[in-house]
């Protein structure tokens, strides 16, 4: 496939507008979900991919495209299951954690005695940590508290959606992170209103189509047979 | 809680049916449009809100291409349907999805568009999935003549007599849908847009209105060809020919999955009706207003049945059924109200005597002489789908397995080793990106299998189960096999939500698609359900019932 390179240089940086296609929500989940299926995520995994990719979308940032970089990342080297040691997450053999499986893995064992927000919980190397955030943001919901980022000297609190955060956490958003941790900030402050089709993160022509060959991948071609029987119509409608 | 209270609600317990009973194809499949029918909450909403209807724009050419605009005024919003009629030659014309061109198109505008949206929807909207809309549009829409009804009106008009009743009452439309896209498809407005509103809150609504404007295009598009070809010997459609006019709607395979991909919103449009249902048994008595307004739908529901034509043979039989039992009805009705409980009395007669098609029938007559119980269920129809997404890992394999077993039985009952029960697969075709059916044994792709057999999902993940200890948390078999992440959230969402899944197995050979098609248009309003084969149907919408210029003077049927 031609999707490598240059997928994560485009992460963060300015698309020309032409090269935009605004997408509403529910294409872009349901683009993302059909993607990831198609690049050998599990049905439910997925649905977690559609989900952070909406959300993402949803704060203006690009989540298809960050999608599309962990996806490829994820096709030439399938992803292992985070290894967890009490207040430290690492992928194992100097790899990077990957964010689908590490953002499913959190808010899955954040509610678990010892869980990762029990104490302060260092991620070792986090590939595109921008797809932590929906994940992140979900356990703030579900605990009622911020979750708080601390990444090389600077500290990001996640609610339920993204208030502006500044350069460095475009920085942070941009790049592999090294040096990350987790823990619980303060009380979850009250859910802003979730923003119009006007704050939406439109999709790059590029993505949208490197992501469609994905999807296409999830598809079955057509036969004469089953063009004809498929639907079950095949009769006139000149009726 | 008072002690009566208190006893009343144990009582109510009795009147639910379980899901065991409701949640089977076939009598999903023997749904019928009831007074929690989306349409019909459409059509109860905006006669008690006295909504205005203006036909604001009118550029049709003679040869009947050109484009039309109706507004829907409420009191706190306007909708506009902005149609495109087309000249289309009928070898292109097509109701599958694979079609290029249609007699008609049209997108529903949140607001009153301006001449630059116009513009830009008639650059779009003709084109349908080939075309972009954007979040000022909540619908896309196209819809086909019913060729030979569309000739005989315009024919019998332009020369100065109404349409023959019979040709009208056989076909029942002069355009049937094809497709009615909303919920952010091709660029349209998300469902998030439009929820919190109370006119579009319960499900469909948008929708609903597009057919119902689409249903008085139909009408003014063949009063303007007769009028250019009869010219002054024209006459418009007659009122009472109109009202016999619903729209058609066409669909195949696409629709099918909806009910399995929607688990919640399932739930919710079936827990409402059996709630309903089970209102109106509980009740001590039946009133004289209230016997009458039985009656009144027993008439028009045997009317229906006599007027519902279907060329299938499996609906063939269950017409049969239905007419058999509707007479059934009757005669029972001859002793009734008596006793106590005179509904539930009613209702388990009909359980021990009629067909499911009869049942489910007699159950759409019983809700409707109680608007005031039944009507106000319609706010509960809607589902907030994201509510259900996290799944609560921290529950123990053991806990997780005796939720299968409770919820799943039915499931874990089937013997997948038996290919007759794998026999067929979803997929989505390449061609068209729609689901299909495939057969396992003989065709190509069912490693591409979509996840729509529910059944075989619950039984892989209650075996899976076995692998792990049972007090341990499902996060850690997640952790190591995340392929049950779907079935995982599923069956967490249905352990509270009974009515969320379709109780059979919809890999089988002997399943029907027509069933889950049926129940769904049910609850859409649908009449005349009429299979075209085991995958495709034609229906009719609005048929019978008033149109938008009606309401504000007269009242509802």
């Amino acid at each position: 496939m031609k999707i490598e390179a240059g997928v994560q240089a485009r992460l963060g940086t300015a698309v020309p507008e032409a090269m935009l296609c605004p997408l509403s929500r529910s294409e872009t989940e349901g683009l993302a979900f059909k993607a990831a299926r198609g690049a050998g995520l599990g049905w439910g995994l997925a649905e977690e991919a559609a989900f952070a990719t909406g959300w993402l979308a949803a704060q203006g940032i690009d989540g298809a495209g960050a999608l599309l970089a962990c996806l490829v990342a994820r096709m030439s080297r399938p992803a292992a299951p985070p290894v967890m040691a009490k207040g430290r997450w690492s992928a194992g053999e100097g790899r990077a954690l990957c964010p689908l499986a590490t953002g499913v893995a959190l808010v899955d064992f954040a509610f678990l005695e010892d869980g990762p927000f029990a104490a302060k919980t260092a991620l070792e190397l986090v590939h595109l940590p921008v797809l932590l955030l929906p994940f992140l943001s979900q356990v703030a919901i579900a605990k009622r508290q911020t979750v708080r980022i601390d990444w090389n000297g600077h500290v990001f609190d996640l609610g339920a959606s993204l208030a502006v955060q500044g350069a460095a956490f475009a920085k942070f958003c941009a790049s592999p992170a090294a040096g990350l941790s987790l823990s619980l900030g303060g009380p979850l402050p009250e859910t802003p209103v979730a923003p119009d089709r006007a704050g939406f993160a439109a999709v790059s022509t590029y993505t949208l189509s490197a992501l469609e060959s994905l999807a296409l991948r999830t598809t079955v071609p057509a036969t004469e047979a089953s063009r004809q029987g498929g639907a079950g119509a095949g009769t006139s409608d000149n009726d | 809680m008072t002690h009566a209270a208190q006893s009343n609600m144990t009582n109510m317990t009795e009147f639910y049916r379980p899901p065991a009973q409701v949640m089977r194809l076939s009598r999903m499949g023997s749904a019928h449009p009831m007074r929690l029918s989306f349409l019909r909450v459409l059509l109860r909403r905006v006669q008690a809100e006295g909504w205005q209807f203006t036909r604001s724009l009118w550029e049709v050419d003679a040869k009947g291409v050109g484009r039309a605009v109706y507004v829907a005024k409420g009191p706190q919003r306007s909708y506009a349907l902005v149609a495109f009629a087309h000249d289309l030659p009928d070898e292109m014309r097509s109701d599958r999805v694979i079609a290029t061109a249609w007699d008609a198109t049209f997108a529903l505008f949140d607001g009153v568009p301006t001449a630059a949206d116009l513009d830009r929807l008639q650059a779009n909207v003709p084109l349908q999935e080939a075309g972009r809309i954007s979040s000022k549009e909540l619908c896309l829409s196209r819809a086909n003549r019913s060729v030979r009804l569309f000739a005989h009106v315009v024919e019998a008009l332009s020369e100065g007599r109404q349409p023959d009743a019979a040709e009208i009452a056989s076909v029942g439309y002069l355009m049937r849908t094809t497709a009615v896209y909303g919920s952010g498809k091709f660029g349209a407005a998300d469902r998030a847009k439009i929820a919190d509103r109370a006119e579009l809150s319960a499900p469909f609504q948008a929708e609903m209105l597009v057919v119902w404007l689409i249903r008085w295009f139909t009408v003014d598009i063949v009063n303007h060809l007769a009028a250019v070809r009869g010219g002054a010997k024209a006459v418009p459609l007659a009122d009472e020919m109109a009202r016999q006019l619903g729209v058609g709607n066409s669909t195949g395979l696409g629709m099918a999955p909806f009910l399995v991909r929607h688990p919640m919103l399932l739930n919710n449009w079936m827990s409402a009706r059996e709630e309903a249902l089970a209102r109106v048994r509980s009740l001590e008595i039946a009133t004289p207003q209230q016997s009458a307004a039985l009656h009144a739908a027993l008439d028009a529901a045997e009317e229906n049945a006599a007027a519902w034509r279907s060329g299938h043979p499996g609906q063939q039989a269950k017409l049969a059924d239905l007419r058999a039992d509707l007479a059934r009805i009757r005669a029972r009705l001859a002793a009734w109200p008596e006793g106590p409980q005179p509904w539930n009395a009613l209702w388990l007669w009909g359980e021990a005597t009629l067909s499911e098609e009869g049942q489910e029938a007699l159950l759409a007559l019983c809700l409707e002489p109680h608007a005031e119980i039944v009507d106000g269920l319609a706010d509960c129809m809607s589902a907030t789908e994201a509510d259900g997404f996290r799944i609560d890992a921290t529950m123990t394999i053991g806990a997780l397995r005796d939720l299968l077993q409770k919820s799943y039985d039915w499931a874990l009952k089937i013997d997948f080793t038996d290919p007759a029960q794998t026999a067929r697969f979803w997929y989505v075709s390449e061609e068209k990106l729609e689901p299909r059916l495939g057969e396992r044994w003989s065709e190509e792709g069912a490693a591409l299998e979509q996840p729509l057999g529910i059944a075989r999902l619950a039984r892989a993940l209650y075996e899976a189960l076995d692998q792990w200890p049972d007090d341990s948390p499902i996060a850690e078999m997640l952790l190591g096999d995340p392929d049950q992440r779907l079935m995982v959230r599923r069956a967490q969402a249905a352990a509270r939500r009974p009515y969320s899944e379709v109780r059979d197995n919809l890999l089988g050979a002997d399943m029907l698609p027509i069933d889950l098609m049926r129940c769904k248009l049910a609850f859409f309003g649908a009449s005349h359900f009429d299979p075209r084969s085991d995958k495709w149907v034609r229906i009719s919408l609005f048929r019978g019932l008033p149109y938008p210029s009606e309401l504000s003077a007269g009242g509802l049927s």
